[in-house]
């Protein structure tokens, strides 16, 4: 390696001291409309109209300029949008695609023009606002790398004295002598993010570019990145993939239609973020129409046991299908309520990690069904399985059940799985004689919960990392 | 944005050299291939308005057809430099959307850097060529050197085009296919083929007031009979070219925040 550390002259000069204390990016009531033309020709002849009503008296103007949605109407990517970040502080913007994340961007990074409000940004910006931007496809990487470190601002020294590390973070070999057309895009955003985070801006804009990176080279670029924060770099992130929020940023915000649905810790926002990407809404469940139907059942003679009466009536007290999201079946046999409490019978809505719940489930036959299974899944918060077990599997066996009966069953459930949300599917059904380990499912209800396992002790050290616990020994040897 | 003035020229720089380059670029022939084609052009010139229309500048006695094709290649080089800016202009910004959307660009460097690579492509094809055929007719004079002070209102004018050009282009897509009509326009209203002084009454007086066709005669005249331009009225014109060059760029200016929404 030939390069010595690039001289402290350039660098230390390179952050203006009024970026050093207070907001380093200020938005304020930004708003943003774009023009949806009727015609093409309206754009033109609308231009005119404008132009004319500047120069005519203030009346006429008012009325030339209502004349405007004859022509276009207005579709505002944002409306109305503020926020502050700190200097060093890193803030991540997550939202569905057309939500206005990139807009947004672009308007801080300076390369868009908002309809009103205001936009302050002090010191340097480096924006990755997409893949390869800026970059010239004809010329060869070091062109492309030379250019764009002009444009964010970098003198020709400095350009020369971080050359070769920009280049060896990138590691795209010799590729930078050839054109950048001839690149895969994994190495046109290896090379522009490596320009990008080498180029002592105060802020760096980074826009989903990284996504197209492979894993090693996206740990590389978010170590790059704490690095970089750590020297006071104010970071802004925009991405779809709450995971790289939480683990990029502090703040997030969710950009809903062009407006902040919340605005909060980035573990939050990615949560909030994900119930709403699988449906689950943070409002209490829609009453009106219950997924799960609650007329109570007409008394039944068939059951004698009034411990299992008055267990099954409290079942129904405690029941939380109606926060159920999907339901499919019902016709062979059918869950009539769930509930989820605690080792006492108190509904449970969190539990805390390594502690107990008891799931009960109160189910009818609608046929005779022989030797039925009752199962469930603990599904995290990415819809993975952590957990499914079921009366078979427990090795409970069930019996032959008639038309009518009803059956009460309940999992007393240890929760030694990681913090966070986890829902409930609940299965009915049975196996295939020949297949133990098949499912014909007659009734499967999901997205039954939330409930939240969360940390009793955060400042302990944890029992286990990971998603779940297995049964560890270890002993010194 | 954090550019300053020697960060501008440092990317001024590269994007001369690039444009320089780019026009070699993947070309077999490269520099050979602006040379015979100056030198088809110019023959074929010659040979229809020289000798088959007989055409003559009547600015020295006794001119020839050689001289007339020397008065010719100058006016036809001056004449080549602004149509080629013409027609480079429309697509100028509209070519390079990444510039204006993706990057936070100092867009007035494009259209500067292309004007000036077409002067230096033009300059490194033309010039030893000039003096070769210059030399070979026995014009070759000190007066030779009056072209440079001619060129620089030709070069402001040509950058008021490009910067207006390329502006208007990213709003009036349509732009580009004016250009062809206009250039023929320029092509026989600026007295490429023909001398100013030649023209029938009411033609010649209007030709006057056109700067290019003035710029075109004073160049002939300096080449073919070492004559000194009118300092007047080149005075005036270089204030006209600054004029409509500073007009331009302002438009571009105001022009340019609203790039972003069109492309």
């Amino acid at each position: 390696m030939n390069v010595l550390t690039p001289g402290p002259g350039p660098e230390a000069n390179a952050t203006p001291p009024e970026a050093c204390a207070g907001y380093v990016i200020e938005v304020a009531g930004l708003t943003k409309a774009y023009q949806r033309w009727h015609r093409p020709s309206g754009r033109l002849t609308f231009a005119i109209l404008q132009q004319l009503a500047q120069w005519s008296p203030p009346k006429l103007r008012e009325r030339l300029l209502a004349r405007r949605h004859a022509y276009c109407e207005d579709f505002f990517a944002l409306n109305g949008i503020s926020f502050r970040v700190e200097r060093g502080k890193s803030l991540g913007i997550i939202g569905k695609n057309g939500s206005g994340k990139s807009t947004l961007l672009q308007i801080i990074a300076g390369t868009l023009r908002p309809t009103s409000g205001t936009v302050e940004v002090r010191g340097r910006v480096a924006a990755l606002l997409e893949l390869g931007s800026g970059f010239n496809p004809d010329f060869t990487g070091e062109e492309n790398v030379r250019l764009n470190a002009a444009l964010l601002g970098m003198t020709r020294r400095e350009i020369d004295a971080k050359y070769d590390e920009v280049v060896r973070f990138a590691d795209i070999g010799d590729f930078v002598a050839q054109p950048v057309k001839t690149y895969s895009s994994g190495m046109l955003v290896r090379l522009a993010f490596s320009v990008a985070v080498h180029a002592n801006a105060d802020v760096l804009i980074v826009d989903e570019a990284l996504a197209v990176g492979d894993v090693f080279f996206q740990q590389k670029c978010y170590r790059k990145i704490r690095e970089i924060m750590e020297r006071g770099v104010t970071f802004l992130f925009v991405s779809h993939d709450h995971v790289a929020l939480q683990n990029l940023c502090e703040h997030g915000i969710i950009l809903e239609r062009g407006c902040i649905a919340y605005e909060g810790p980035a573990e939050q926002c990615a949560h909030r973020y994900m119930r709403q990407a699988y449906g689950l809404s943070d409002e209490q469940p829609d009453e009106s129409q219950p997924v799960v139907d609650l007329t109570p059942p007409e008394p039944n003679q068939t059951s004698q046991n009034r411990a299992a009466d008055r267990e099954a009536a409290a079942v129904r007290a405690a029941n939380i299908l109606h926060t159920a999201k999907a339901r499919q079946g019902g016709a062979e046999m059918e869950f009539l309520a769930a509930a989820f409490t605690d080792p006492a019978g108190h509904p449970l809505a969190t539990v805390a990690m390594g502690n107990e719940g008891n799931l009960s489930m109160f189910l009818r036959f609608n046929q005779g069904i022989k030797n039925p299974e009752v199962a469930f899944r603990l599904i995290d918060r990415l819809g993975n399985t952590v957990f499914c077990t079921c009366n078979g599997s427990l090795g409970h066996h069930l019996g032959d059940f008639q038309a009518g009966e009803e059956l009460l069953v309940r999992f007393k459930i240890r929760f030694s799985v990681a913090p966070g949300p986890y829902t409930f599917t609940l299965e009915a059904g049975k196996r295939p004689e020949d297949r133990p380990n098949m499912g014909v499912y007659f009734d499967v209800i999901e997205g039954v919960g939330p409930i939240q396992i969360y940390d009793p002790a955060p400042d302990a050290v944890r029992p286990f990392y990971g998603m779940a616990q297995l049964p560890c020994e270890m002993e010194r040897v | 944005m954090a550019i300053n003035c020697w960060n501008a020229l440092d990317i001024f720089s590269q994007l001369f050299r690039r444009d320089l380059q780019s026009r070699h670029r993947g070309a077999v022939l490269g520099f050979g291939a602006m040379l015979v084609n100056q030198l088809v052009m110019l023959a074929l010139y010659v040979l229809v308005f020289g000798f088959v229309f007989r055409g003559r500048y009547g600015i020295i006695p006794d001119e020839s057809g050689l001289d007339y094709a020397l008065g010719l290649f100058v006016a036809l080089t001056f004449f080549n430099y602004t149509a080629e800016c013409l027609t480079r202009a429309p697509g100028l910004i509209l070519e390079r959307p990444n510039y204006v959307k993706k990057v936070v660009f100092p867009l007035e460097l494009i259209p500067l850097s292309a004007n000036c690579a077409t002067l230096a492509q033009l300059l490194l094809s033309t010039v030893p060529l000039l003096l070769v055929f210059a030399s070979a007719t026995r014009h070759l004079s000190w007066a030779i050197l009056w072209l440079v002070a001619l060129l620089v209102p030709l070069f402001l004018f040509n950058l008021g085009i490009l910067w207006l050009g390329s502006a208007l282009g990213v709003f009036v897509r349509d732009f580009q296919l004016l250009i062809g009509p206009v250039n023929q326009v320029l092509m026989f209203g600026s007295a490429v083929f023909y001398s100013l002084k030649n023209l029938p009454a009411p033609f010649g007086a209007i030709l006057q007031w056109n700067p290019f066709a003035r710029l075109f005669q004073m160049a002939r005249e300096a080449v073919l009979a070492g004559r000194t331009p009118d300092l007047m009225v080149l005075t005036v014109i270089c204030v006209a070219s600054l004029l409509f060059c500073w007009g331009a760029y302002t438009s571009f200016h105001h022009l340019k925040a609203a790039f972003a929404d069109v492309l």
